[in-house]
């Protein structure tokens, strides 16, 4: 049973992996076992989600100095 | 009576109609009426606003190849209306302010050049955000010429788990006490992700961007950024594993 076992820092490599669903079925096998007995992994692959989720929505609220909207109207015109 | 009449009612249907009901004829020259009027064809209202048979079922042929909601540029007003969401979104997928500035400055000439070839099958606004889309990931793509460091693909050490390649105890994810499945609309959070974005590698900061906010393919990241498969995955994995840690200690810690 041992080429079934992975390690934690094998099953945190395969659930980024598995996000993208690029995930042989052997992997898939692999990972599915080691969450079931692994805590820590399961968690991080909620939390893995997450950041990804979050990231794609991340909105940061910035304004350009006016100076530089002056200044890219005018390189705008000069075209 | 009838040509003559017929032709002032043409000229003033013309005139009249709402330009948002003729979408085709928005773009000069395209209605034949514009230039010269054959007033044996101006005779009742069209269904799609055009009084003249002529430009009547030259709109409805125009119409069957263009969309409806074909759009008109209007780059007088690209500043004032776009620049700072422009901004905003490459801002955090540059972390440079006057880098940031640069690229929009780009994606308004750019746009300038296109504008000829602007089809309106989007609005105006998704057209500069594709544009600008796409300087942003020239950027990383030169960028990744200039970043000359090795990848190691099999480091054993990364401080994240011990020798046996499982958690340790300062590293093993502590619970966040958060529901994962619901977004968060919190600008805290958003600025610590932000800053721990920051202290990545930069080559594991162009991979996550594109990857996490682009939402590019696996492939073209690795297309664009002359690398391997292998190495994408093991910089997603670095950055995921070091973005949860940072996270971890700064946000949850401050809630």
């Amino acid at each position: 049973m041992k080429w079934l076992m992975i390690t934690c820092k094998e099953a945190t490599y395969l659930i980024s992996k598995k996000e993208e669903n690029k995930l042989t079925w052997l992997s898939k096998i692999k990972l599915r076992g080691h969450l079931a007995i692994c805590s820590m992994c399961r968690r991080f692959e909620q939390q893995s989600g997450f950041i990804g989720r979050m990231a794609g929505k991340m909105h940061i609220h910035a304004t350009l100095p006016p100076e530089s909207k002056e200044k890219m109207q005018k390189t705008l015109q000069a075209q | 009576m009838g040509a003559n009449l017929r032709l002032k009612n043409c000229k003033q249907g013309r005139e009249g109609v709402n330009k948002s009901i003729m979408p085709c004829c928005q773009q000069a020259g395209s209605c034949l009426c514009a230039n010269s009027h054959l007033s044996f064809f101006c005779y009742n209202t069209y269904s799609n606003g055009h009084q003249c048979a002529l430009c009547g079922i030259f709109c409805m042929f125009m119409r069957y190849y263009t969309p409806m909601s074909q759009t008109l540029l209007n780059p007088d007003k690209w500043v004032d209306n776009f620049a700072d969401a422009l901004y905003s979104y490459t801002l955090p997928r540059v972390n440079d302010a006057a880098l940031a500035e640069d690229l929009v400055q780009e994606t308004f000439l750019s746009a300038w050049k296109a504008k000829d070839g602007f089809k309106g099958e989007a609005s105006e606004k998704s057209w500069l955000f594709t544009i600008c889309k796409n300087k942003i990931i020239d950027h990383y793509r030169k960028k990744a010429k200039d970043i000359v460091q090795p990848i190691a693909a099999n480091e054993r050490q990364d401080g994240y788990f011990d020798e046996a390649e499982h958690w340790t105890n300062e590293t093993k994810p502590a619970e966040w006490g958060i529901d994962y499945q619901q977004a968060m609309d919190n600008k805290d959070f958003y600025k610590i992700l932000d800053a721990c974005k920051r202290k990545l590698q930069q080559i594991q900061q162009s991979v996550f961007v594109m990857k996490y906010m682009e939402d590019m393919d696996s492939a073209d990241i690795c297309k664009a950024l002359n690398i391997t498969s292998s190495n994408y995955w093991v910089l997603i994995h670095r950055a995921k594993l070091q973005l949860r840690t940072c996270l971890e200690k700064n946000w949850i810690n401050l809630k």
